[in-house]
């Protein structure tokens, strides 16, 4: 697997703080890369050494196999969880500004930022002003400018933070659209439950250090109880009598005096067909479900458990 | 483009466009032209002719009076020997432009106080002081005519209506010249003030509206302070600039109005005011004191105008550079909830010191501590910009060498201590601004 970026063994210390501390990530080509962590753990401390606004004190940074250096600014776009814009300057002529800060030529940014002002239906915001707009339209700006020089990586920091949930639609679908035609995305964020819907990949970082790496469907199996959910129509003793094949009853929701939603975990290696055998007849089954761990518990569980080793063997791979 | 010049380019253009910079730099040179052209107006605006009956005891006084001494401000009229001061008296109406000066018949001879002046109103003292001056002057110049064989216009050809000393070095008058220094001393005072806190201001609005984090990721921090100091320092140099070119122009349109108005005011007022109506020679109006000196600060400004060009700049670049990146550190080390008004003050300092030493200058251009304060780099641009309408080329170059040498040193220092404190403390939040953590992000960054 090829990989944009691979960092390793990156220390970064500020006095007597340490923000990284011996870290290791590979991301790999045209995935979404979710940066999860909690506040303070290092997360923008790793995303300002990609954007080489500062420097590791130690370990090496390597963009697509080469050491990470000055013409790979061109190639990366950033939006930063706290962003902002000059609020006094027109909208277009900003945009135009950032764009040409980003290696892009006048015209070049005049002809993409039409192309994107037209797609998001704002064009006569042209000579508006940021102070002008809401902090959710300022949002769109701000992620335009950040995709307008078609960057191969894109560093996104909280990006659905203040956006109502169609403009977080809206982003997400460019976002996705933007994977497709193969840009690879750090999606830095504490919503776990976008994370479950977008990244492959994730790296959760705690206290500088990596507790947490992996692909995300195997980390959320590797971290599930085994539990299945259920729902059913009929008689709840009737049900109970299936769990002799070797189950146990975790929790049991009666919506109704014949509908039930039961969670149910094998004792041992017990398939679960042995169980919807057993019910079949007497039970009407709405739907099974393997009850997956939510990211948002991983999460939680990881940073508490944080010190045991928590951390997926085989890399990214 | 580079990105430096991007930079550069946006926070001047910014700048530039503003309402208040055009605006500053268009009523800065009509104020400092009507400082220099404020005693003609108001001598234009209150200006009044004075008509002075004469009644004469002596043998000529009155008339040598009447035949020399009339002017614009001052007309004398030397009445018939015939009339008595009494029936002077009834027939003209005393008002506050017309007086009946009652000539001692010892004036000229052996006294020179002239007599008594009669006036129901109050003349200003202006009017008093220039009879005054008239009759001295003549007393004066009757004397000498008794001890010579000379006429009274050979007596006024040799002496000359003013006493003038000739001065050594350059050729401004000392008026002229406390004007200029104090000019010079509070525009770089104010520029370099101005200019520094855009500096800080702009670097505060970067950081705390976090667009910051967006530019860094396109360029270094160190450069993006340089793109801020440089286009700043550019829209300083610009305003200097069109402060110079429209003061000229203000002060060379007013020239050409004070050449012409009065003399057609006072013609006006002559036909108007003369009781009899029987004055019929034509009297040349002569230019006031004011008029006279505010022509002449004219040509001494023009004369100044080579030396100011050559030397302000570095002065400015030197002093703008020394402060805008002590300005800079603040900026960049600033949080949007901290007061910078403490961290300011110290900057401010000695900026506002130089202003006072700027303001003793006038008095004692020589002074110890003009000197070594137009040396020492923080206090340089200010006080030296007051000291050079009176720095000699020939024997004083070197200082202005040496200060200019002493200045560039400091801001190499203070720019290296500035791009290290910003480098840091740019993307710090929530850190407290302190002398502590200033230094702290200084060493950090080495």
């Amino acid at each position: 697997m090829e990989h944009i970026i691979t960092a390793s063994n990156i220390t970064k210390k500020f006095s007597n703080y340490t923000a990284l501390d011996d870290v290791n990530i590979k991301i790999p080509k045209g995935a979404i890369y979710g940066l999860l962590g909690p506040n303070g753990a290092g997360k923008t401390t790793f995303i300002r050494l990609i954007n080489q606004i500062t420097k590791p004190d130690s370990g090496e940074l390597l963009y697509k196999g080469e050491p990470l250096n000055e013409t790979h600014i061109s190639k990366i776009g950033y939006l930063p969880e706290e962003r902002g814009l000059y609020k006094k300057m027109k909208i277009g002529e900003q945009a135009l500004y950032l764009a040409q800060l980003k290696g892009m030529s006048l015209n070049d940014a005049k002809l993409k930022l039409h192309y994107w002002f037209e797609k998001f239906d704002i064009l006569d915001w042209w000579n508006r002003k940021i102070e002008d707009l809401s902090k959710g339209m300022a949002q769109k700006i701000q992620f335009i400018v950040t995709v307008l020089h078609e960057p191969e990586l894109l560093i996104l920091d909280e990006p659905f933070s203040g956006f109502d949930p169609i403009n977080t639609e809206l982003i997400k679908r460019e976002i996705l659209e933007l994977k497709k035609k193969g840009t690879t995305i750090i999606f830095s964020t504490h919503n776990m439950q976008s994370v479950e819907e977008i990244c492959s990949y994730i790296t959760l970082i705690d206290q500088s250090k990596i507790i947490l790496q992996g692909n995300v469907k195997r980390i959320r199996t590797k971290f599930s109880d085994n539990e299945y959910e259920i729902r059913f129509e009929g008689n709840m003793i009737s049900f109970t009598t299936g769990l002799w094949t070797g189950f146990e009853l975790i929790q049991h929701t009666p919506l109704s005096n014949t509908l039930h939603t039961v969670i149910v975990k094998p004792i041992g290696k017990t398939s679960i067909n042995t169980l919807l055998a057993a019910i079949i007849n007497s039970c009407k089954i709405q739907y099974v479900k393997e009850k997956k761990a939510s990211m948002n518990d991983i999460f939680i569980r990881a940073v508490k458990e944080n010190g045991l080793t928590l951390e997926e063997t085989n890399n990214n791979e | 483009m580079n990105k430096l010049g991007l930079i550069i380019k946006r926070e001047y253009k910014t700048r530039v466009r503003k309402k208040s910079f055009i605006i500053l730099s268009i009523i800065t040179p009509m104020l400092i032209s009507m400082l220099i052209m404020m005693p003609v107006i108001i001598q234009k605006s209150t200006f009044r002719k004075s008509t002075i009956l004469i009644v004469d005891n002596t043998v000529t006084m009155g008339e040598l009076l009447e035949r020399t001494k009339s002017s614009q401000f001052i007309k004398y009229v030397n009445m018939p020997p015939e009339m008595s001061i009494e029936e002077v008296a009834d027939k003209y109406e005393n008002s506050e432009d017309t007086m009946v000066l009652h000539l001692n018949k010892n004036f000229g001879i052996i006294s020179n106080s002239p007599g008594q002046l009669y006036n129901d109103k109050h003349p200003g003292p202006s009017v008093i002081n220039n009879i005054q001056d008239d009759c001295f002057d003549l007393f004066r110049k009757i004397q000498v005519l008794r001890l010579t064989k000379l006429n009274l216009a050979q007596i006024d050809k040799k002496l000359g209506t003013t006493c003038t000393i000739q001065y050594e070095g350059l050729g401004i008058n000392p008026q002229v010249r406390s004007y200029l220094s104090l000019t010079g001393g509070m525009l770089m005072y104010l520029l370099v003030l101005i200019y520094g806190v855009q500096v800080m201001k702009g670097i505060m609005e970067e950081k705390n509206n976090r667009i910051i984090e967006i530019i860094l990721s396109s360029i270094k921090p160190v450069k993006l302070m340089w793109g801020k100091i440089i286009g700043i320092g550019l829209v300083g140099i610009t305003q200097f600039t069109i402060i110079i070119i429209t003061s000229i122009i203000f002060l060379t349109v007013i020239k050409d109005v004070i050449d012409i108005d009065p003399s057609q005011i006072v013609n006006n007022q002559i036909q108007t005011m003369d009781p009899d109506g029987n004055i019929t020679k034509n009297i040349i109006p002569k230019m006031s004191i004011q008029q006279l000196n505010a022509i002449r600060s004219i040509e001494d400004l023009k004369n100044y105008l080579p030396t100011f060009l050559l030397v302000m700049p570095f002065l400015f670049v030197g002093g703008y550079l020394l402060y805008a990146s002590f300005f800079a550190a603040v900026g960049s080390a600033s949080n949007p909830d901290t007061e910078t008004q403490q961290f300011i003050l110290p900057i401010t300092i000695p900026i506002i010191f130089s202003v006072f030493i700027a303001t003793t200058i006038m008095n004692n251009p020589g002074s110890d501590l003009a000197f070594y304060t137009s040396m020492f780099p923080l206090t340089s641009p200010v006080v030296m910009a007051a000291r050079l309408p009176y720095i000699n080329w020939a024997t004083e170059w070197w200082q202005i060498v040496t200060a200019i040498t002493l200045l560039f040193g400091s801001v190499w220092l203070s720019t290296r201590f500035a791009a290290r404190v910003y480098r840091t403390a740019i993307l710090l939040y929530g850190q407290k601004l302190s002398y502590k953590n200033i230094w702290k992000w200084y060493k950090q960054s080495s």
